[in-house]
């Protein structure tokens, strides 16, 4: 996809856009203070064995690695957390998501980073 | 053994929400009640959730509905599981060869859904997809991107689209993937392109 022009351009464009969104949930919100719920969240229980999300990039959504089963499902006796601590742990999410792809070495936020803290 | 009570047991459900349908498609023209169908086939994804045969079968309940945006939505779902559905595909072409008939008739929307919310943006939504399944290049994808993004943004300044936002960005993924897999060559039934 990278050599196709057309498709590159949209991507880093893509890419800007997604660090400047996660620069601002980071700025926003207590990164650090963040709760996580261990149960499933509606969308995760909706997207099981959903193949493009079935990888070991995704699969702690889904897994609960101290036990290594997959988390509890909505109802059955599970006590949710209330809605805004779970909005809250998908921002979580969403930060972890994005710290991991800036460990992976093709990243094009490492470089975008990078290019920022260099005109800083 | 567990494995095969538990297919025996996904299967029945399936065959439940079947039955459920077919009384609510042959016994009525309006006014149907598929909650007890869903309800079976959602007990069967939750049983084996690597089966892509509920999702099949919700996609005819939508038929039914002529709900565009939800036959795409659970087509794709059910292609994209360990187990596809093995007329899913076929389901699926067929879909968008009808979305891009009606396109033609000016039919896609009907004249008393132009107010529903969302409604407008769906349409928009399952024509794009329609027009890019063949892997052909389009010359006016910029032009149907562009108009699809302009509703989406009108309409997510008006109401929240949590559902809709969601079979939006899962078949967006799912598109993806199975594009992806055609260009890898890959000869699994879900990928097969008719000739």
């Amino acid at each position: 996809m990278q050599s196709n022009a057309f498709v590159s351009v949209h991507l880093n464009e893509f890419w800007k856009i997604y660090a400047d969104a996660l620069t601002l949930l980071i700025a926003t919100f207590p990164v650090l203070d963040l709760p996580s719920v261990d149960y499933l969240l509606d969308e995760d229980e909706d997207t099981i064995a959903f193949k493009p999300l079935c990888n070991e990039n995704t699969h702690l959504r889904y897994f609960d690695p101290e036990v290594m089963k997959m988390k509890s499902r909505r109802g059955g006796g599970i006590e949710r957390s209330h809605p805004n601590d779970e909005m809250l742990s998908r921002i979580r999410g969403l930060v972890t998501d994005a710290v991991q792809l800036c460990r992976d070495e093709v990243s094009v936020l490492q470089s975008i980073s990078f290019a920022r803290s260099r005109s800083c | 053994m567990r494995r095969a009570i538990t297919r025996s047991c996904h299967s029945s459900l399936v065959r439940l929400g079947d039955l459920s349908r077919y009384r609510e498609t042959e016994l009525k023209k309006k006014d149907r009640k598929w909650g007890p169908a869903i309800g079976y086939y959602d007990l069967a994804t939750a049983l084996n959730p690597d089966s892509g045969a509920s999702h099949n079968q919700l996609a005819a309940i939508a038929i039914a509905d002529k709900n565009h945006i939800r036959i795409v939505y659970h087509l794709h779902r059910a292609l994209t599981v360990e187990e596809p559905f093995p007329t899913a595909k076929a389901n699926l072409d067929s879909e968008f060869k009808k979305i891009l008939e009606t396109w033609r008739n000016k039919e896609l929307a009907d004249a008393e859904d132009q107010g529903e919310p969302g409604k407008a943006l769906s349409v928009w939504f399952v024509y794009l997809h329609a027009r890019c399944y063949k892997g052909v290049e389009l010359g006016e994808h910029d032009e149907l991107e562009n108009e699809f993004l302009r509703h989406l943004t009108v309409e997510l300044k008006e109401r929240p689209l949590d559902n809709l936002l969601q079979k939006v960005c899962l078949i967006n993924i799912a598109a993806e993937y199975l594009a992806g897999g055609r260009a890898q060559g890959l000869s699994a039934i879900a990928l097969q392109i008719p000739s």
